[in-house]
């Protein structure tokens, strides 16, 4: 029976309980923060290394969390988040370019790592993903996939939720031009 | 009348995949990383952790202090890494279209109103 975010909160904020808590949280939230991590920094081996980092982190913080069991998703996403952006800052950023985005360099690692089938629907779909701007690319990716409220969004990107409404019609819109040239 | 993507055709399938087991191995891996962590930052473990921030916190107020009152030398002759890098990052500016800087700068902004100011305005979807 899946368990929801407010018994593991409570179980993680005993000290006894704590870490069959996190065992639980591990074991409801792992794929999902691994798909949203896969999803952005495209390699695997990239996405296994900051999935561990993220779990870490969690670890270490969550005595300090003050949140309700529903924000408790959107603090698991922001970690995890935050954890992708600075490894694509340190990773894929050419020197001298302040404006640099890593999605180029993405989009040659995905064609490296899909190979024979780069040209599928699916393949076509998440280049015309990581063509957009990063912090673009990220509230697609929460709202399309991870199908999170605006509210939570806003929680783990620090984006107004106005602004995130915009931007995902935005991204929709190019997305929808990128798939049909 | 020029066709429209639908969604629905990918849905939210990907070309990803991952190794077999991955995500049991990914679980273990976890839950063991995170006992290991527990386990250092035990007890006194946090004491120590505020007296070291508390230590760098009073580095960083005598080093502020000295640099602003210390008298130092500086060579005019010598040019910092950093201000070659940045000479030469305004010469690769000069090739760059004034249009697309603006785009540039816009687009990556933090400030995720400015972004849509600038797609209201200067850029036709």
């Amino acid at each position: 029976m899946a368990i929801d975010n407010n018994e593991i909160l409570r179980m993680l904020k005993s000290p006894e309980l704590r870490n069959e808590g996190f065992d639980a949280l591990v074991h409801a939230f792992t794929q999902r923060l691994y798909w949203h991590i896969r999803r952005m920094v495209v390699v695997h081996d990239d996405a296994a290394d900051l999935l561990q980092e993220t779990w870490i982190k969690v670890f270490d913080g969550i005595g300090s969390f003050r949140g309700s069991g529903a924000e408790l998703t959107a603090w698991l996403y922001r970690i995890a988040t935050n954890n992708c952006l600075s490894m694509l800052r340190h990773k894929y950023r050419r020197p001298l370019m302040f404006f640099d985005d890593p999605g180029s360099r993405l989009l040659e690692r995905f064609a490296e790592s899909e190979g024979e089938s780069s040209e599928s629907i699916e393949s076509k779909f998440q280049k015309a993903l990581l063509s957009l701007p990063t912090k673009q690319r990220t509230v697609f990716n929460l709202r399309y996939y991870d199908e999170l409220s605006y509210a939570e969004i806003s929680r783990i990107t620090g984006i107004s939720e106005a602004s995130l409404k915009t931007n995902y019609h935005y991204a929709q819109k190019r997305i929808k031009e990128l798939m049909i040239l | 009348m020029k066709p429209e993507f639908d969604f629905k055709t990918v849905g939210k399938n990907m070309p990803y995949s991952t190794p077999e087991g991955f995500f049991d191995e990914a679980e273990r891996e976890a839950r063991a990383a995170a006992r290991i962590s527990g386990s250092r930052a035990h007890g006194s473990g946090k004491i120590y952790l505020r007296l070291a921030y508390a230590a760098l916190v009073s580095v960083a107020i005598v080093s502020a202090f000295w640099l602003k009152f210390a008298k130092r030398e500086v060579s005019v002759h010598q040019t910092s890494e950093s201000e070659v890098a940045y000479n030469e990052y305004c010469a690769k500016l000069q090739d760059v279209d004034s249009d697309e800087l603006e785009y540039l700068a816009l687009a990556y902004a933090d400030n995720f109103d400015v972004l849509d100011e600038y797609y209201m305005y200067y850029r036709d979807f």
